[in-house]
């Protein structure tokens, strides 16, 4: 007791000045972490509306934040000018043909307004104007590749950009299976020169590789459902692969339907009722409805994830359906073989169905 | 104003009415006190001297009348003339009322440290040491008032009262408490105040103050002024030991009275 | 009936207009406090050691509780919903603008606002409170001045101490039981964390500070002469000034989010 008494001044202060040491130290320290001392850069931009541009909303590079928009104001020709600042650490994206991309989000989740940094090695001077992607001289700086533009990181867009081979190895493998046929149509023509036998076993083995690099797919697609469709191009682009290997099955004047012609000098030969070529037509009647299906969804902006599951469920099945043709065609009874019983798989599209909309 | 001042009274009571709790304690008192007057207040307890006391020193308000110290009204003193006021006038506690959280020292220290900046604290110290040895108090100024006696609490108390050497003091009781020996000092101190003028307001029912100090006698009882008369006439028409006998014998019917009033009122 | 209620509406009015006064004279004391140094200064300087020194360990063990309770949950149970970020934000609103400084007032309520009414409430007992007076000392200036301002910067400091406590303290103790990253978590922690906030909790205490001080001077005040209303006068500072605290408390959030 008599001890505090005698240093009650000293300890008052030292708790006092203790107290107000952290104080100003933490307040640097969030002065520093948060950035208030740097220099900021001021740049001008123009928006059509200020819905998604308010002061405060960050300027993302790469998922990083670059600079902040300060300021909005409606101009007199009615578009929205912005005023926005760049971190001096990040100046260096600020040049020649540096571009602002205002991204909608999937599912609502709001918007980013991207910074890309220009192809130049020109710095762009402070309150310069910096264009939008929505623009046309956006567009055009983006058409001449000036601008930097990041692929989006998006597990849709990995996922599509891993569909787009697949199907492109599918259509090689259609390609094969039209040289096998023409190949079987010249041996039974008596044109050809090498072993029938190793020609489909060829084909039918390219097509075996597929399922696995599907079921890959199917993964794909349950990790996609989580997020939401996007970028539609990309889409496109499959729906267009699709329609070539589609044309080049359904094509009247190729050699598929004149082998599998009922009439024709194979269908003579195999003699199995039509079943080879009924299951080829089912499989060209399933491709294209999966092509119609994405196409429908790319025309519509459709950002619903389960109807592509299903799409690429249903060109599952086509290519499966492929696969037990080529087997038949192996198997049959000029070869002494038969379509083996295929072990029934689980089907992805009612398991997602019922976790869909259960 | 100056002219004003000086031909009023030091202390004057205007019909002064107190109450606590419903119950009255002063009814409609006036007194006048002038300067150099030495006033007993006799009157059995509960009879509302020690209120009329604190009235009179602004410590607790009236419920109706006024109070003016040196012509003005201390109920709406200012801030200057409320120090002015403090400075002149102290007040002697009949139950000591030493501030417990202070040293001895503190308690005389601190009426010095605000009325007379200009004092160091050596020569505060030396003041508070001198009035305290000349009413008998001898211990270490540094202890807290809690490990006094009654009797010392008491003489620190008047010393307090006494420290800033004013005009006006109100003693209530100041021989309460008090061993023969101790009264002795407080009488040598109060006829140093008698010899510089100073005008004393003591309530006391000790005769033998009253006969050694007192000019004028009140009594008060039933929180009116029953009796008011110079201490010669007093002495004269009956004697001091009469007129004490005769006050005494009234208190004592007085407090019967309430006695029984109370127990009626309980009823 | 109606005449009782008249006189019990008048009496509350003028105690609440006594009160209102009684807390007008304490900031306009409080304000000349600082134009000239007198005795009070010692007094103030012991308000801060007992209401702010010795309330240290007690404030230190519960912030460094409720962060460590925040920091456990937080990194356990919010990256479940992909939400970990959210546990600096849930910390700087729990510790720093709501419960810190709640929570501080608490304690020193539970410790200082009973000391000053029942020791005020002593004094005018003792007729300390007169003795005052009747040398020209303003108690409001003398007693209570001192206790208000010691009160205010104690739970200001406190408050400052709450955070760190809280903030850091509780850091070191999670250490023991789930280690993380210092520097991640520092880093977080002061990118969630904005001047405003730090400024509302000091805010709140500052507010706190002077509705608990002044209280607990009023409700010593109170008292007439006998010393069984001194306990009373400490109980009824307890309650008044724990439910004007909340009620300040929601008052400044709604004032912020409003």
């Amino acid at each position: 007791m008599k001890f505090r008494m005698r240093h009650a001044d000293r300890i008052v202060g030292v708790f006092t000045l203790l107290a107000f040491v952290l104080l100003v130290g933490v307040l640097i320290l969030m002065g520093a972490n948060q950035r208030w001392f740097s220099k900021n850069y001021t740049y001008f931009a123009q928006f059509p509306t200020a819905g998604s541009v308010q002061p405060g909303t960050a300027i993302l590079h790469k998922g990083f934040q670059v600079g902040t928009i300060r300021r909005v104001s409606l101009n007199e020709a009615g578009s929205v000018d912005a005023e926005f600042s760049i971190q001096d650490s990040y100046i260096h994206l600020m040049r020649t043909h540096s571009l602002l991309e205002l991204v909608t989000l999937p599912l609502g989740l709001g918007s980013q307004l991207l910074l890309h940094a220009g192809r130049s090695l020109e710095p762009l001077p402070e309150e310069s104007f910096v264009p939008t992607a929505a623009t046309v001289e956006g567009q055009d700086l983006i058409e001449l590749e000036l601008v930097d533009i990041p692929p989006k990181d998006d597990t849709i867009t990995r996922l599509l950009s891993n569909v787009n081979p697949l199907l492109e190895a599918t259509s090689k493998t259609v390609t094969t299976l039209n040289r096998t046929l023409t190949e079987l149509n010249r041996a039974l023509a008596g044109q050809s020169e090498g072993p029938l036998g190793d020609i489909i076993s060829d084909a039918s083995a390219a097509v075996a590789r597929l399922p696995p690099t599907l079921d890959g797919i199917n993964e794909m697609v349950v990790e996609a459902r989580d997020s939401a469709v996007a970028l539609l191009d990309s889409a496109n682009a499959i729906a267009d692969n699709l329609e070539t290997m589609s044309a080049s099955f359904a094509d009247p004047t190729g050699l598929v339907p004149k082998l599998l012609d009922p009439k024709g000098s194979l269908a003579t030969f195999l003699d199995d009722k039509n079943a080879l070529y009924n299951r080829v037509m089912t499989m060209l009647v399933e491709a294209e409805r999966s092509v119609r299906s994405l196409r429908e969804i790319s025309a519509s902006l459709s950002a619903e994830m389960p109807k592509l599951a299903v799409v690429l469920e249903e060109g599952k099945t086509a290519l499966v359906s492929a696969q037990d043709v080529l087997e038949g065609l192996k198997n049959n009874p000029l070869l002494k073989g038969g379509i083996t019983e295929r072990e029934e798989q689980d089907s992805l599209y009612s398991s997602m169905r019922e976790g869909a909309f259960e | 104003m100056n002219a004003d001042t000086r031909s009023a009274p030091l202390l004057e009571l205007r019909g002064i009415s107190a109450s606590s709790g419903g119950s009255e304690i002063l009814e409609d008192v006036s007194l006048s006190i002038e300067r150099g007057e030495r006033i007993a207040v006799m009157g059995p307890s509960g009879s509302g001297k020690s209120t009329l006391l604190k009235v009179a020193a602004g410590l607790e308000p009236a419920g109706s009348g006024h109070a003016f110290f040196d012509g003005r009204d201390i109920a709406t003193l200012g801030q200057r003339d409320e120090l002015d006021f403090r400075k002149r006038a102290s007040f002697g506690f009949q139950d000591g009322a030493l501030w417990e959280n202070q040293t001895v020292l503190n308690n005389l220290a601190l009426p010095l440290r605000i009325h007379r900046p200009q004092l160091s604290e050596s020569d505060i110290a030396e003041r508070s040491r001198a009035l305290l040895s000349r009413l008998g108090f001898t211990d270490s100024l540094g202890v807290r008032p809690a490990t006094l006696s009654m009797g010392e609490r008491k003489i620190v108390s008047i010393a307090r009262a006494l420290v800033l050497d004013p005009e006006l003091v109100f003693l209530d009781d100041p021989t309460g408490h008090l061993d023969e020996d101790a009264r002795d000092r407080l009488y040598s101190v109060v006829d140093a105040l008698v010899r510089k003028g100073t005008t004393i307001v003591a309530v006391t029912n000790n005769t033998g103050f009253v006969r050694r100090f007192a000019l004028r006698l009140v009594v008060v009882a039933n929180g009116r002024v029953t009796y008011d008369a110079p201490m010669a006439v007093a002495m004269a028409a009956e004697g001091i030991e009469t007129a004490a006998r005769s006050v005494v014998a009234r208190l004592k019917r007085y407090a019967e009275r309430d006695r029984l009033d109370e127990i009626e009122e309980k009823r | 009936m109606i005449e009782r209620i008249g006189a019990s509406v008048r009496e509350k009015a003028s105690s609440f207009l006594y009160a209102l006064a009684f807390f007008g004279r304490v900031i306009d004391r409080s304000l000349r406090f600082f134009r000239r140094r007198q005795v009070g200064y010692k007094v103030l300087v012991f308000q801060i050691l007992f209401t702010g020194v010795e309330a240290l360990l007690v404030n230190a063990v519960m912030a460094m509780a409720i962060g460590a309770a925040i920091i456990v949950i937080g990194s356990s149970l919010l990256p479940q919903f992909g939400q970990s970020r959210l546990m600096y934000d849930i910390m700087v609103i729990v510790i720093t603008k709501e419960l810190g400084p709640l929570l501080t007032a608490f304690i020193v309520i539970a410790r200082s606002g009973t000391a000053i009414a029942t020791e005020l409430a002593g004094m005018v007992v003792g007729h300390e409170i007169e003795a005052y007076i009747s040398v020209g000392v303003d108690p409001i200036s003398f007693l209570v001045v001192p206790r208000v301002l010691g009160m205010v910067s104690s739970l200001v400091l406190l408050s400052i101490y709450f955070n760190l406590f809280g903030l850091l303290g509780s850091f070191l103790v999670v250490q023991l039981i789930k280690p993380i990253a210092f520097a991640e978590y520092f880093q977080s922690l002061l990118a969630a964390l904005a001047p405003g906030d730090i400024l509302s909790g000091m805010a709140k205490s500052l507010v706190f500070g002077v509705i608990v001080s002044t209280v607990a001077s009023y409700q010593g005040f109170s008292v007439g002469r006998a010393s069984t209303e001194i306990p009373v006068a400490g109980i009824k500072a307890v309650g008044q000034s724990f439910v004007l605290c909340i009620f300040a408390d929601v008052l400044i959030t709604l004032a912020q989010y409003a």
